[in-house]
């Protein structure tokens, strides 16, 4: 599946609202105030993912954090752009980030 | 590469699995407790921390507290408990609490209820916690204050409980079950129903921190304690799976067990760090020291006890039934090794039962 160019310009950044930790190697992400039916959820991130994670800073493009991916990870183009899509669905459909223009 | 996850943490039995072996393993302070303050609002006749009378506990301040926070999510604390003493008497509760939720702490409270009010619900409702746990001494205004001594308690208590629950608050209710709540068991679960909340009870009473052993006497016969808490089917199905987990698990060498001082950790309101609120005689002060170092001090003292091989709590079959601790055991017998009758006969009838209904 390739990134479609709408995609792969859009940018995306980090809910305030959400406290990323590290515990026992281990990436964890938790939400503290805001929407209720969403603070009983904690979220754990691969190591792939902790990368696009902390790369959604509201300015860097999905094309970009595709590149960090490529360039960090043994994997291949097709698997990381599937798996670069489902994360950022996955994210905004917990709320966990937004949209950028 | 994984996608989002969303709560392996709670029920990904793998995943926590493996989360748990690799915390127990680095010795990392996942779960934590404060206590606030010793002081509260409430007299209850069973209190393990206070007869009644004024304390004098020189209290942490607002700072020492959120430094002690700072510290602890430093060192990888996930889960803090805030309990006390009653919690909610801290002028700067919104404060600490807001600071502990913001470090990305899943928080949880333990409170008597009785000083909930709006600005508090709307707190929770803003920072919602893990749960809010209040302890419902009784079902009726004649039982409750019978237990906590000062008038008006209950209703203050009702009512704390109701604005949470309206709130949409996780609450969850808990009773100490003793001689002057025994007959009121049942109708303290049907309330409990009533606002829908989960409920559990404990029938393990144990002597005051200085050592007074009055609470003791409100204890109920344990064949009694166990037939009331197994009154409750699910209570049955959680003990029955609870034993099949640990059956057949090889006792282990170490006195302690449990996660006191190698993953769990209390800290009293003068800032004493300690393996857990039962363990009083391994400590470290908070005011002095680094929470970091003070972990590997009481990490350490914890690691070097070990189990008497000869006692025969360490290779009982029934051990995983009667909640054996070793802190409860010396406030009780004054030895950590030395067996708790009461806590044994609670673990027997359970083990008694828990076969009948196999």
């Amino acid at each position: 599946m390739d990134l479609t160019d709408n995609f792969s310009e859009k940018k995306f950044r980090r809910r305030d609202n959400i406290v990323s930790r590290k515990i026992a190697g281990e990436m964890f992400l938790v939400p503290v105030h805001g929407n209720l039916a969403d603070m009983q959820k904690i979220f754990s991130l691969s190591s792939v993912s902790e990368l696009i994670w902390d790369s959604l800073d509201g300015s860097s493009s999905m094309s970009s954090v595709l590149d960090a991916v490529l360039k960090e990870f043994d994997v291949g183009l097709d698997v990381a752009q599937r798996d670069l899509k489902e994360l950022i669905d996955d994210l905004l459909g917990e709320g966990l980030i937004e949209e950028t223009t | 590469m994984h996608s989002c996850e969303q709560t392996s943490w709670l029920s990904d039995e793998a995943f926590l699995r493996d989360f748990s072996k690799k915390v127990f393993e680095q010795k990392v302070p996942l779960s934590g407790s404060i206590d606030l303050t010793d002081s509260c609002n409430l007299r209850c006749s069973h209190c393990y921390i206070s007869d009644g009378r004024e304390r004098k506990t020189i209290e942490m301040n607002t700072s020492t507290i959120c430094k002690i926070i700072d510290e602890i999510t430093e060192s990888g604390c996930l889960h803090l408990l805030l309990t006390g003493g009653e919690p909610l008497l801290r002028k700067d509760f919104r404060e600490i609490y807001v600071h502990a939720k913001m470090r990305g702490l899943l928080v949880s409270v333990f409170s008597n209820g009785t000083l909930v009010d709006i600005a508090i619900a709307d707190l929770l409702k803003s920072y919602p916690p893990a749960s809010v746990e209040i302890s419902l001494y009784g079902s009726s205004q004649k039982v409750y204050e019978s237990i906590t001594g000062i008038a008006g308690s209950f209703r203050r208590c009702i009512q704390g409980i109701e604005l949470l629950v309206s709130s949409s608050i996780n609450v969850k209710l808990k009773t100490v079950l003793m001689s002057l709540n025994a007959d009121d068991l049942f109708e303290i679960r049907r309330t409990a129903g009533r606002f829908g909340a989960p409920f559990r009870l404990d029938p393990a009473i144990f002597p005051r921190l200085n050592g007074d052993q009055g609470p003791m006497d409100l204890r109920i016969s344990p064949r009694t304690a166990v037939e009331m808490e197994f009154s409750d089917p699910a209570r049955i199905d959680q003990w029955r799976k609870h034993y099949n987990k640990f059956k057949g698990l090889r006792p282990s060498k170490n006195l302690y067990s449990c996660g006191a001082g190698s993953t769990n950790f209390h800290i009293d309101a003068s800032g004493n760090l300690k393996p857990c609120l039962m363990t009083r005689h391994i400590s470290y002060d908070l005011n002095r020291g680094s929470f970091s170092a003070g972990w590997q001090s009481i990490s350490s003292q914890i690691k070097g006890k070990l189990a008497d091989p000869g006692s025969d709590c360490t290779s009982c079959n029934k051990r995983s039934l009667c909640g054996i601790c070793p802190g409860f055991a010396e406030l009780e017998t004054g030895s950590e090794s030395e067996r708790s009758k009461y806590l044994c006969d609670l673990g027997s009838h359970r083990f008694q039962l828990i076969n009948n209904e196999l």
